[in-house]
């Protein structure tokens, strides 16, 4: 049995050779990703551009400017000189907020009145405009509470209980830097996981289908179990091999903190890769034609590991009848399952529902394409 | 002018070289055979003079136009049947042709009276409306020769036209072939069908990239050969085959089905020799008479020679 | 015209192709329409309802008020009550919990004696966006009852301010500088307006380049090709006859995604509507002409998806669909300038959000216009006419 096993397996690496394009694109996507994720993709604001006009163009006009600039969030991209302008900056992206000092500004705050300051913020994507908003609420708070302070000063009055009251203390877990890299490389792991098991593993069947190669080897003494795991083996091989890569570079490239136990880490790889394998197969069954079967995989497993699984988008933020598709989704228990161990390095008594969810699908998938291949001929 | 003029044309695939400095010349109007076992080189060359593989070295004129500087020109003038299906099968055979056709006739009525005069042609009526995929082996040959000539190209390349197809459809084939001829289009087969070299005008035998011979069939048979041949059949077969291997008057011993084909110096003195030593070790002689070689013969016999080089 | 006539040759045979492929036509056509949905519900980057675990030490009312104005923001919701830290820490570490808020015992005891109280909150960074804008949240809302707080105690206790000239100040919340923010073009701040758009265009570049780029490498692979190429067919005959039929089926595609976003997800097009149809067909041609240079430089047709595959994803990361491209280093924001997807991420999101026309969106339309123009050129160039 191995040795028309290997025979399979064989043939499978070299038509993997001869395309080393491929080889070459399947290897360092991952790190690729890595690096992008590690250095590039990231929600956390650097810099604002802004435009600045200010028609008051005091002290205190430029001491409010100076917080905003101190931050090291904001720049004044452009200072305008009527409001007419403002909106033509904001129309064409040149900048994401305008600052707007109208000319009684320190007029008014030093005869302790009300001092309005308008603030226009291009609110296209409200992930950084909330993150915005954020920023500038606290500067100008700050900055007001500092006017007012001075101003109690002057009159005499007891200082210190007009400070913040709260002394806010925020602390965050596992991930000090808030670094977006360590909490998407489980993801990753799990998109390439299963790009390559799914995807090459139903291509390698369906372009023996599409050739017509496959009857020759339906009609030799090949049993349909040698056929499928010389075809799948190659892969599995290939998948476990970017497995480690990505763990290496991302434990000493991006120091992402390993904590948890690296025996559970492949055991439910190797579990997750079950099903992913299976899902392969199903797809194989489907369809003479490469075409379909791309297309059929990536509808069916790529997309919605990337985006039902929790990856990008958090699950708790759908509707709920999208919440409840994504229970089908093996992807988001295979995740959370890799979110555990490595970043919080937890055990398996925590992750028992997942895995044993983990375990049926992926006996599910591997018995419908089983059953399915018997009953085709070819 | 030469339809088809090769000189020293070599192609190198890395360090493989799989045609060798082939030169030939081929007159307008010929049925031109190229044989040779698999592997030999012909699909390259054929590949070559269409214009579809760049020479290594050497280079070719078809039709007045070198395959080398001007590739499209000679495209316009030619003929293509591929080894393989390489036709659309999820197209009838009446799409199939009316597309090609159009590639080559910009004329739109001018290609569906041409596509329908081909279908008649070639018989292809009954199969107008059938998907490419659905024709047997021998009708999807005979569409692929069909897309070949329907814009009347002068000059023909068919690589392998009967491989895989049975002897009838083999043999309407050659009459197609030979009506082509007729009307004075230059043919250029490669096969590897000994039999059928003998219907060509001139054949080239060709080994391990090299051009071994290159004449018309009687003159090769005549001249290639220097020794004779007895067709033997005897019983037990293996054994008589063993045994006159064995003898050193023998050059060579072939098995062609239940005959044997054996190569001796001279016919005439060689036959008493035989039939004392096949009967001395129990070998019943059936009968023996000498053959004129076939092609195969002869081939069989230079690629031995050849391989011994 | 012959050029014309050989084009429309491969025309045809590609549409009787495609007509005849039954299964394709099928994904063509409903493979967007799933994706749109799935991903427009998907796509929300709105942090609401944050799970949140409390451990309120204090239990008096202004901690209570205090976590109030947790919950009523929208932004959390409480799913644990704990009693001291390490079941705060367990809820966390469970997943059970995102953010975690710590009152400790004395916090309305050192407020109403006018002392600084100490208010903790734990935030889960394994999920780097959610921690960002928890924190930004958490930090809004603290502000706001730190400041009402002041206020209060300043009203409670006249005599604290008084003489000082500011007792007007109680009536405004004490707010001495107005921050009057006005936010445009997305006045919820929802994200589903932002990303919509880019879902769109989005799913228009997947499906449109998948079509072309396999079309070429599955002549090569099937060896119809050989037959192509032998006959005196032109490279820019057989190229733009392969994309026609794909502009077309590509347009039906864009006037089923735009139907759908704004007629199913109530996106509402602020900017011309026949602008957008204009510009995404500039676009499908781009997509198209990518697809088709890919296909042209891969031998398989597996060759040709799989670079596809890592061509777009990519593309998609950094053209600042998801993550903003202001939040790139440098070099890589550099990196994006050579990206269309980039450009007509602009344009969607300017015609749906902001409402802009030609006058704002010229440069880009540009862009993508010569990039589409040289990948046509250069695959044409590329590709070869013999084995």
């Amino acid at each position: 049995m191995t040795t028309r096993l290997l025979a399979v397996a064989k043939k499978e690496i070299l038509h993997i050779r001869r395309d080393s394009r491929t080889l070459v694109m399947v290897i360092f996507f991952p790190l690729l990703m890595l690096l992008l994720y590690g250095y590039a993709l990231t929600f956390d604001i650097r810099l604002v551009q802004m435009a600045l006009l200010d028609e008051d163009n005091s002290v205190e006009s430029r001491q409010l400017l100076d917080k905003f600039v101190s931050s090291g969030y904001f720049k004044v991209r452009y200072r305008l000189s009527t409001p007419a302008e403002m909106g033509g900056y904001l129309d064409r992206g040149e900048v994401k907020m305008v600052l707007h000092i109208p000319p009684d500004f320190s007029s008014q705050l030093l005869a302790k009145r009300v001092a309005p300051v308008q603030i226009i913020l291009d609110g296209s994507d409200s992930n950084t405009a909330n993150q915005i908003f954020g920023y500038i609420r606290v500067i100008v708070q700050n900055y007001g509470r500092k006017i007012m302070m001075s101003l109690f000063n002057k009159e005499g009055l007891q200082v210190s209980q007009y400070g913040p009251p709260i002394d806010f203390r925020p602390r965050v877990w596992y991930n000090p830097e808030l670094k977006s890299t360590n909490f998407l490389i489980p993801g990753i792991i799990g998109i390439i996981m299963t790009l390559i098991t799914v995807n090459f593993v139903s291509l390698a069947i369906v372009r023996d289908k599409e050739k017509g190669t496959i009857e020759g080897i339906m009609a030799s003494p090949i049993s349909k179990i040698e056929y499928i795991l010389g075809k799948v083996l190659p892969y599995l091989g290939i998948s476990f091999i970017d497995l480690i890569l990505v763990l290496i570079a991302g434990v000493w490239v991006f120091k992402v903190p390993f904590q948890g136990s690296l025996p559970l880490f492949f055991a439910l790889s190797f579990l997750f890769f079950f099903f992913t394998v299976g899902a392969g197969l199903f797809i194989s069954t489907l369809t003479s034609s490469q075409q379909i079967a791309w297309m059929a995989s990536f509808l069916g497993t790529m997309l919605p590991s990337i985006i039902l699984s929790g990856f990008v988008f958090p699950i708790e933020n759908m509707p709920r009848p999208l919440q409840m598709i994504t229970y089908l989704v093996p992807a988001r228990y295979f995740i959370s399952i890799l979110r555990a161990i490595i970043l919080k390095g937890l055990g398996l008594s925590y992750l028992v529902q997942e895995t044993v969810i983990l375990t049926l699908f992926g006996i599910v998938m591997i018995s419908l394409s089983t059953l399915r291949f018997k009953k085709q001929i070819v | 002018m030469d339809a088809i003029e090769a000189d020293r044309l070599t192609k190198k695939f890395g360090d493989l070289v799989a045609v060798n400095n082939l030169s030939l010349r081929i007159k307008e109007g010929e049925i031109y055979g190229f044989l040779g076992p698999n592997g030999a080189g012909k699909s390259t060359t054929i590949r070559m003079l269409c214009g579809l593989l760049r020479p290594t070295l050497g280079s070719a004129r078809v039709g007045g136009f070198s395959i080398v500087e001007e590739p499209e020109k000679v495209k316009q003038i030619i003929g293509y049947m591929a080894q393989h299906f390489v036709l659309y099968d999820d197209l009838t055979v009446e799409e199939n042709l009316r597309f090609y056709a159009q590639i080559y006739i910009k004329d739109r009525k001018r290609a569906v009276r041409q596509v329908g005069e081909m279908i008649d042609f070639f018989d292809l009526q009954p199969y107008r409306k059938v998907l490419a995929r659905n024709l047997s082996g021998g009708l999807k040959q005979r569409l692929s020769l069909t897309c070949a000539v329907v814009h009347q190209p002068s000059i023909l390349f068919l690589d392998e036209p009967t491989a895989g197809i049975d002897p009838v459809s083999r043999r309407t084939m050659w009459d197609m072939l030979y009506q082509l001829a007729n009307r004075g289009i230059t043919l250029f087969v490669t096969t590897h069908y000994m039999e059928e070299a003998e219907r060509c005008h001139t054949i080239g035998f060709i080994w391990q990239g090299r051009l071994a011979a290159n004449d018309t069939p009687q003159r090769i048979k005549e001249s290639l050969m220097e020794h004779e041949i007895l067709c033997l059949k005897a019983s037990p077969f293996h054994q008589a085959f063993d045994i006159l291997k064995g003898l050193p008057a023998i050059i060579d011993v072939n098995i062609y089905g239940d005959e044997l084909h054996v190569v001796v110096k001279e016919a005439k003195a060689a036959l008493p020799y035989i039939k004392k030593e096949l009967r001395s070790r129990g070998v019943l002689l059936e009968e023996v008479f000498q053959m004129k070689p076939t092609i195969e013969d002869v081939f069989v016999h230079l690629s031995k020679e050849e391989g011994r080089k | 015209m012959v050029f014309l006539s050989s084009v429309l040759n491969i025309v045809r045979k590609e549409f009787i192709q495609l007509r005849r492929d039954k299964r394709m036509l099928g994904i063509i056509l409903v493979a967007p329409l799933i994706q749109l949905i799935i991903f427009g519900y998907a796509a929300n980057l709105d942090l609401k309802h944050l799970p949140m675990a409390v451990c309120n030490q204090d239990n008096s009312q202004l901690s209570r008020e205090l976590v109030d104005k947790f919950t009523s923001s929208g932004y959390f919701d409480i799913k644990y009550q704990g009693e001291n830290l390490r079941q705060i820490e367990q809820a966390v570490d469970g997943g059970m919990a995102k953010v975690a808020l710590i009152i400790p015992p004395d916090f309305e005891k050192r407020l109403r004696r006018g002392e600084n109280a100490v208010l903790s909150l734990i935030l889960d960074g394994s999920d780097g966006n959610v921690a960002g804008m928890g924190l930004s949240y958490a930090t809004v809302i603290v502000e706001r009852f730190s400041q009402n707080w002041l206020m209060r105690r300043l009203n409670e206790n006249p005599f604290l301010i008084a003489g000082s000239g500011l007792s007007h100040l109680l009536s405004n919340k004490g707010q001495l500088v107005d921050d009057r923010t006005r936010v445009w073009y997305n006045p919820a701040m929802e994200s589903r307006y932002f990303m919509l758009p880019g879902v769109i265009a989005m799913i228009l570049l997947v499906v449109t380049t998948m079509l072309t780029s396999v079309s070429i490498a599955k002549e090569k692979e099937l060896g119809t090709m050989e037959q192509l190429i032998v006959t005196p067919l032109r490279r820019e005959e057989l190229l733009i006859g392969k994309l026609i039929p794909f502009i077309i089926i590509g347009f039906a595609e864009i006037t089923l995604v735009i139907l759908v976003g704004v007629y199913w997800f109530n996106l509402e097009v602020k900017g011309s509507t026949s602008l957008l149809f204009l510009l995404s067909t500039l676009f499908l041609m781009n997509t198209l002409a990518l697809g088709l240079l890919i296909s042209v430089v891969s031998h398989t047709q597996q060759q040709a998806m799989m670079t596809t595959f890592f061509v777009i994803l990519p593309s998609i990361l950094l053209s600042g669909f998801i993550f903003p491209i202001e939040n790139m280093p440098p070099v890589v924001r550099y990196l994006t300038y050579a990206i269309p997807f980039r450009y007509f991420l602009t344009i969607v999101r300017g015609i749906f959000l902001k409402g802009v026309g030609m006058g704002v969106l010229w440069d880009e339309s540009l862009i993508l216009f010569l990039f589409g123009l040289s990948m046509l050129t250069v695959s044409i160039l590329a590709f070869r006419k013999h084995l």
